[in-house]
């Protein structure tokens, strides 16, 4: 039996890189850790649910957003790190939902890679969006069939590719519009609808590899 | 160097990971994820102990307070149920305290598991559904080990529950369960006693 955590996560005689685990448990969100913006009301609470973890919520407002990061401490490197995410969509259609590593506040703005789904306007799948800040690429074949059951998201980031996949199963990657910049966690929701749009996400790992 | 990822350490990538949290009680003060719940009027209190091995210090200025998940309840006992494990100690011999899985925070710990190292003999394990109906039995362990940290682990499924000190099975029950649940520890006396909280993690199996 190893004794410690970081021997079972870090080859002997090797100094561990930036990791954070995020287990969205408890009475309210750790907001000493995350950074939540809501754009007309959006909101985020603990879902009192069994394994419901956190509960982003738009309100029936077009354009309202809900979405958390780190207030911009990008601690995670874009040629070699890690996301996974334990999430599932309220509704595949009406607006934007993902999960990933950002530079910007919000997907949308700034560089990044994300697990995203928007069904009206990139396919129904769980799309791997890359951007470099002057380009985006959505990633659709190969991918999984998008849908609202819970799902583990896994991004990696390395010098010459990106990602993304599902269930520790389906793979698709990506070479181009890779972001080119330091990253922070992102996880959000927004409206383009007058539909009250959800998710749920309960576990969240980013680390340096 | 085992897993790549702390997700790996429990689940595979290919199994969607299900609830599942711990809590050190290292640091400053207590993370805002725990709510202090008092009944009878008296006030609780939390404070991480400047001492070894010293953990969280919870303390109530009559009968009763609790640290729990503010009823935002994740785990079950559908299915194939949920676990919790504490690492816990009493501090003063006429302490009364609690630590399991519970539906509420009204310090009556129904609709749950929990072990009890009260002034009695031995330590307690129960299960109670959320009427109360349930059973309640000694663990064997005389009560006074509970001045000493130990490792409580126990389960709660619909019909069967366990409960393990330090590794050791010590009850296997059938309590008939009914509810979905959030850790609980709960310290009933006040005169110069504490529960001291070391380690929490529940998940959903």
């Amino acid at each position: 039996m190893t004794d410690s955590i970081y021997d079972q996560l870090n080859a002997y005689g090797t100094v561990a890189k930036q990791r954070f685990v995020e287990n969205f448990s408890g009475n309210v969100l750790d907001t000493d850790r995350w950074d939540f913006s809501p754009i007309l009301s959006g909101t985020q609470a603990m879902a009192d649910e069994v394994d419901g973890g956190l509960l982003m919520s738009t309100t029936a407002t077009n354009s309202s957003e809900s979405y958390i990061d780190f207030a911009d401490k990008k601690q995670f490197s874009n040629t070699g790190s890690v996301m996974i995410a334990v999430m599932k969509h309220g509704s595949t259609t009406g607006g934007e939902s993902y999960t990933g590593l950002q530079s910007g506040y919000k997907q949308g703005n700034g560089q990044g890679a994300w697990s995203y789904v928007n069904d009206g306007w990139k396919g129904s799948v769980f799309n791997f969006q890359t951007a470099d800040g002057s380009s985006n690429t959505w990633i659709q074949t190969g991918c999984v069939a998008s849908d609202t059951n819970c799902h583990t998201h896994k991004i990696e980031l390395t010098s010459s590719a990106g990602s993304l996949q599902i269930d520790g199963t389906t793979t698709v990657t990506s070479t181009t519009t890779l972001p080119q910049t330091r990253l922070q966690p992102s996880v959000g929701i927004n409206t383009t609808t007058s539909t009250n749009r959800t998710l749920n996400i309960r576990y969240m790992e980013c680390y340096n590899t | 160097m085992a897993f790549p990822s702390v997700y790996e350490m429990t689940n595979p990538l290919t199994t969607v990971r299900k609830q599942h949290f711990w809590e050190y009680f290292s640091g400053a003060t207590l993370n805002s994820r725990w709510a202090i719940t008092n009944w009878n009027s008296v006030t609780g209190a939390t404070a991480m102990a400047d001492e070894v091995d010293g953990g969280l210090k919870l303390t109530t200025s009559g009968n009763r307070s609790a640290i729990q998940f503010n009823d935002i309840r994740p785990f079950t006992h559908a299915g194939s149920g949920s676990e919790v494990i504490w690492v816990a100690k009493k501090v003063g011999a006429t302490a009364d305290g609690s630590v399991g899985l519970a539906k509420n925070s009204n310090g009556f710990l129904n609709g749950g598991v929990n072990v009890n190292f009260d002034t009695n003999t031995n330590i307690d394990f129960s299960a109670f559904n959320d009427a109360g109906s349930g059973t309640t039995a000694s663990t064997g362990q005389a009560v006074a080990t509970a001045l000493d940290w130990h490792v409580y682990k126990m389960t709660c499924a619909t019909s069967n529950q366990t409960c393990s000190i330090d590794g050791v099975l010590t009850n296997s029950t059938s309590a008939t369960m009914d509810s979905l649940m959030q850790p609980v520890a709960l310290l009933f006396t006040a005169s110069s006693t504490e529960l001291h909280l070391k380690y929490c993690e529940a998940y959903n199996t």
